[in-house]
């Protein structure tokens, strides 16, 4: 007998032919008014990366009327198969957290106190201090006399919100200065 | 450790205490499903000794046709008649089959071979031959249908269980081996699905959760498979624009229904990491029909429709 997946679906699979709970003599109106008054909510299933590592975890995310609602590891990819480690685990709170900061805070030397203040205010005041630091201490020569163009007092932390593109620009960038200290927060 | 798994009467009296108003439809299908259950082992020899499955090919599994395709199933009266002198005493004190007593006992405890070729008719998903066979039989085809969900069904759990290895994983469970949303043994459409419990590695003990793999479970033969989290099991739909879920807000309890948005298809799901105890399947199968009705009244189908999920 040849066999095909629309065959397989006709009976064994979609069960066309199929009595109901009021044809085998069971009432269910009790059942249908509970059903009725039951609070339902519904959530779509994201796959996404996780940002923290490049390890690459994958996770899939809740989300309901646009917003995220959890989190977890995605059993499904080959890397992680659903688990996650204490960060990635925590990834939902990195999205409800309090804590998080979303305007800039500056804290002026010698003070206790935190200020809001705008993001071009702060940007002006990263370039104004990376531009000071690097006329300060940019070295040009080495002890030998070569030229080695390098800046040793700026630090560059990589993150892994950073996308690989992104990533080479950073990168670039901190070339284009001098800078030659740089890390990423994944290793860490 | 490994884990508790409750049997079909524990599983019933576990959800009738939550939702004491399905009770009355959990107790009328209690005594079927405890008899489905506990034939399995009862015919499991005379089975072996009839039919034998063909060993799982990862070629065959590749292009998607189950075990049973094309299998002959002669030989199998005998244990279908074991199967139909238990069942059909509590199947017939339900309205409609009661009106085919004597033509389904005629069918499956008489002598002959008509019983089995109305099996291989829906394992081979033939339904023409179906039809004609429930007519001969003098049989309304969906009370037929509905008879061998217990029958049948009885006897192609002992025939699956050949399939299965002693220990591990099942041979169609292997990376990519079978990726379709039906069952690699008999070809049906899953009833119900669970999301694994979390799994703890010693040797990676700093990492969290683990688990959450989907397996479908399937109605007729009770075999699981792994199945993506991503993908419809009904129309193959792949991706994140593709499933969604539906859950009570409070006192889930686990139980989810997993819809896809392309086909309007739903499957019932239990999240096993919600649960103390592994239920019986089928069980929890037929107690998730207040989400049925739910999924009803917002329009979607179910993957397999069954007695309890078509109003």
């Amino acid at each position: 007998m040849k066999c095909t997946r629309r065959s397989f679906l006709k009976l064994a699979g979609a069960g066309v032919l199929t009595l109901t709970l009021g044809q085998l003599g069971i009432n269910i109106d009790d059942a249908m008014a509970y059903a009725g008054k039951l609070k339902i909510e519904g959530a779509k299933e994201v796959v996404t990366i996780c940002p923290f590592c490049s390890v690459c975890c994958q996770v899939i995310a809740y989300v309901r009327d646009g917003k995220l609602v959890s989190t977890e590891g995605d059993p499904d990819h080959p890397v992680n198969e659903g688990a996650l480690c204490a960060k990635g685990a925590a990834l939902f709170t990195m999205y409800t957290s309090d804590h998080r900061l979303a305007k800039p805070l500056y804290r002026a030397p010698h003070s206790d106190k935190w200020e809001e203040k705008d993001w071009d205010w702060t940007l002006n005041q990263i370039a104004r201090r990376v531009k000071d630091a690097r006329d300060k201490d940019m070295i040009l020569k080495n002890e030998a006399g070569q030229t080695v163009n390098r800046l040793e007092s700026i630090f560059m932390m990589g993150t892994s919100h950073a996308s690989n593109e992104e990533c080479a620009v950073i990168h670039q960038a901190m070339r284009s200065l001098g800078v030659v200290h740089m890390d990423h927060q994944a290793r860490v | 450790m490994g884990e508790t798994c409750l049997t079909v009467s524990e599983t019933l009296a576990d959800i009738a205490a939550r939702r004491p108003v399905l009770k009355p439809v959990l107790e009328a299908f209690r005594p079927l499903l405890e008899t489905r259950a506990a034939l399995r082992a009862e015919v499991e020899e005379a089975v072996a000794a009839a039919v034998t499955l063909p060993a799982f090919s990862a070629e065959r599994a590749a292009q998607g046709v189950p075990l049973m395709a094309g299998l002959s199933l002669r030989g199998l009266a005998a244990p279908l008649r074991t199967a139909a002198e238990r069942v059909l005493p509590l199947l017939c004190a339900l309205e409609a089959p009661a009106r085919y007593k004597d033509a389904l006992e005629a069918l499956f405890v008489k002598e002959g071979t008509a019983s089995e070729q109305v099996v291989e008719a829906l394992i081979a998903g033939n339904e023409p031959d179906f039809r004609r066979l429930a007519e001969e039989a003098d049989i309304q085809p969906e009370v037929l249908a509905f008879a061998l969900d217990f029958i049948a069904a009885s006897v192609l759990r002992a025939l699956a269980l050949q399939a299965q290895p002693a220990e591990g994983e099942a041979p169609w469970n292997g990376a990519a081996v079978w990726t379709q949303g039906y069952c690699p043994v008999c070809g049906s459409l899953p009833v119900i699905a669970t999301l694994d419990k979390r799994v703890f590695d010693e040797k990676n003990a700093f990492l969290a959760g683990g688990g959450g793999k989907k397996r479908l479970h399937c109605g007729l033969c009770a075999t699981s498979w792994a199945f993506r989290r991503s993908t419809c099991p009904s129309c193959g739909k792949q991706g994140n624009e593709v499933m969604e879920i539906l859950r009570e807000s409070e006192g889930a309890n686990g139980e989810r229904l997993d819809w896809c948005v392309h086909c309007k298809t739903y499957c019932p799901t239990v999240d096993l990491r919600e649960r103390e105890a592994v239920p019986d399947m089928d069980a929890m199968a037929l107690g998730m029909l207040h989400l049925d009705m739910v999924a009803s009244r917002k329009d979607l189908q179910p993957l397999r429709p069954s007695f309890w999920n078509m109003f």
